[in-house]
């Protein structure tokens, strides 16, 4: 494995293997020996994977960990949304250079919501990097993981790394498509508070929500990230979501707090909000990350008729 | 009616007062100049009138008609009619800083006259025409309290039609006088309570006492946003070196809101001066901690 870490990254191209593992051990050897290739090559590593991985990782980097990036990818990756922002950060602060990723947005336990938005980020990770010189590896637990997670890894990874091989994927399917195939029905709550509004309704909008939220288990903290990301979201119906919305809040069974924002905007840009806007940037895209950053999961579906955003904040 | 939120410190007083005054008609307008004037020369000031849509002489008869003391006022010149056209809009742009200097000189000079002070009452319509400075209007209004009413007795009584309200740049303009609210005009009252009526809508700019700089009251998101922007642009052409916005009544700023004020303070910062930011409201402060770079120059203080 070493061998094949450390020989494939021709310059400017970009990267992006599935690893197959079955055992701690297994995981820990490849991981293991892809950042020390990656510290070998004088690149940037960045190790981003669940909490429980980090510490099973831990004596094998006890030599680099000065020099890796470790993160937890259930905080990070809370929101599979914002990973994709997180891991181009990382490679903007190393211009020039080839960064090296381990990325694994996908974890046993995940709910089937947030495994179609990190499938869906797993294929965009395939435009957002294309002709940029990076790796990002991204392990699945093949053994704990359903059989339709390891198909989609199949179709969002152009190459696939199991048991020492390192091959092409022939079920590799285009972003686009794969993110077409993410845009699900979604499930309709029992009972939900309605509100519609249009412009000069913004403020009336936010304050019947808040009353609303108030109600609910979530802190201050998290009311107010809630009202923030539906007042970015309620705005962007009005400039780009033909004028108006409806936005629509309810408590689903986990005790998380929903709100979905229904207009008839179009994501002409499917990476948009998946890499840190400036402030003052007015393309769109500033409120969607924003969003991305506030709430635990974001569930998106552009439809031929609009555009739907679900927001979920648990307590 | 007063636009203070209850229990908030009272303005420490100033020698003058700036009100607003709205009027649904002709006819209404006619009632309220009578009073004004009356009170105006009851109290021994020298009283100035700006006509800005009907003609001096009509204004001087139906006074001379309505107000007993009227005539002789006139005669002796404690009592004058002008238009805007031969006054302050006889030189265009309209300019505040030759506004607040005439203010100031004329003031002065009527009470070396021996009059109690100078009460100014004007036609505002003119500003929802293309009178070029109209646009500076709002800053106008907001810079008399510091510049001119602290140290001179000023009455300032700004007259708009329920019509120029509801436009642009008169709507904030009118909300941007601390006393003289009129029940009837929605665009002025609905900043009037400061309490549950402010929830409707929009954003609204109110002198800051003390210290110099705006009070905003409502919220600034996408549907204020132009409004947040006059606002601002006004409050950078305060002649201080520290601009306060304080923002106690303000319960939102989103991302849009919070750049305009980082820019506002960018632009102060180039000419060696600051914003300071009061009683940021929480979104405020979650976006500055989302963007830190963009919001390195904000200063927030409680």
């Amino acid at each position: 494995m070493t061998d094949t870490a450390s020989s494939l990254v021709p310059v400017g191209s970009f990267v992006h293997p599935a690893l197959f593992y079955r055992t701690t051990e297994e995981y820990v050897d490849a991981v293991g020996s892809f950042a020390h290739a990656a510290l070998a090559a004088g690149e940037p590593c960045l190790i981003a994977v669940p909490g429980t991985q980090l510490e099973a990782l831990r004596p094998a980097l006890a030599d680099a960990a000065d020099q890796v990036e470790l993160v937890d990818m259930t905080v990070l990756g809370r929101n599979p949304g914002r990973i994709l922002a997180a891991l181009q950060s990382f490679a903007d602060r190393h211009p020039g250079r080839a960064a090296r990723i381990v990325g694994e947005p996908i974890w046993a336990g995940r709910t089937h919501a947030e495994i179609l938005e990190a499938t869906r980020h797993e294929a965009l990770i395939n435009s957002a990097f294309a002709h940029r010189g990076a790796t990002i590896l991204c392990p699945y637990d093949v053994t704990s993981l359903p059989e339709s997670v390891v198909a989609d890894a199949r179709r969002t990874h152009p190459t696939i790394w199991d048991q020492g091989e390192d091959l092409a994927s022939p079920a590799y399917t285009d972003p686009a498509a794969v993110c077409a195939d993410c845009d699900l029905p979604l499930p309709e709550p029992a009972g939900a508070t309605v509100l519609v509004y249009a412009a000069g309704q913004l403020a009336q909008v936010r304050h019947q929500a808040e009353a609303w939220v108030r109600a609910t288990a979530l802190t201050p903290a998290r009311q107010g990230d809630l009202i923030l990301a539906i007042g970015e979201a309620t705005a962007n119906s009005l400039a780009h979501g033909g004028g108006s919305g409806t936005l629509r809040l309810w408590t689903a069974e986990n005790a998380a707090v929903v709100a979905e924002i229904r207009d008839g905007g179009h994501l002409h840009d499917p990476l948009a909000g998946r890499s840190r806007p400036h402030l003052a940037s007015t393309h769109g895209g500033r409120g969607l990350w924003m969003i991305h950053q506030l709430c635990d999961l974001v569930e998106i579906r552009a439809a031929a008729d609009g555009l739907t955003l679900r927001l979920h904040v648990t307590p | 009616m007063t636009r203070r939120t209850q229990g908030q410190p009272q303005p420490p007083s100033r020698l003058g007062e700036h009100l607003c005054r709205t009027y649904a008609d002709d006819q209404e307008r006619a009632q309220q100049v009578s009073a004004l004037v009356r009170d105006g020369l009851a109290r021994g000031q020298r009283v100035l009138y700006y006509a800005d849509t009907q003609p001096t002489e009509r204004v001087a008869d139906q006074l001379r008609a309505e107000v007993a003391e009227a005539g002789a006022a006139l005669e002796r010149g404690q009592l004058s009619v002008e238009s805007t056209a031969d006054g302050f809009l006889r030189r265009l742009p309209f300019d505040p800083d030759l506004m607040i200097a005439r203010l100031r000189d004329s003031c002065q000079e009527a009470v070396s006259q021996g009059w109690a002070g100078l009460r100014v009452i004007g036609e505002m319509d003119w500003s929802t025409r293309q009178v070029p400075g109209a646009d500076r209007l709002l800053e106008y209004e907001l810079r008399l309290d510091a510049e001119v009413l602290e140290d001179l007795p000023v009455t300032g009584i700004c007259l708009y039609s329920h019509h120029a309200v509801t436009r642009a740049p008169a709507a904030l303009a009118a909300a941007a006088h601390l006393d003289g609210a009129d029940p009837a005009d929605s665009a002025v009252t609905r900043y009037a309570a400061g309490g549950t009526q402010r929830a409707r809508a929009g954003l609204a700019a109110l002198p800051l006492r003390p210290g110099s700089g705006v009070r905003l009251v409502g919220s600034a998101d996408l549907d204020s946003r132009t409004a947040l922007a006059a606002v601002l642009t006004a409050a950078t052409r305060m002649p201080a070196s520290v601009v306060d916005v304080d923002l106690r009544d303000v319960d939102y700023v989103d991302a849009a809101g919070t750049a305009v004020l980082a820019d506002t303070a960018a632009v102060l910062a180039g000419q060696g001066r600051r914003l300071v930011l009061h009683h940021a409201p929480p979104s405020l402060g979650r976006v500055a901690e989302m963007f830190p770079d963009e919001c390195r120059d904000l200063e927030m203080t409680a």
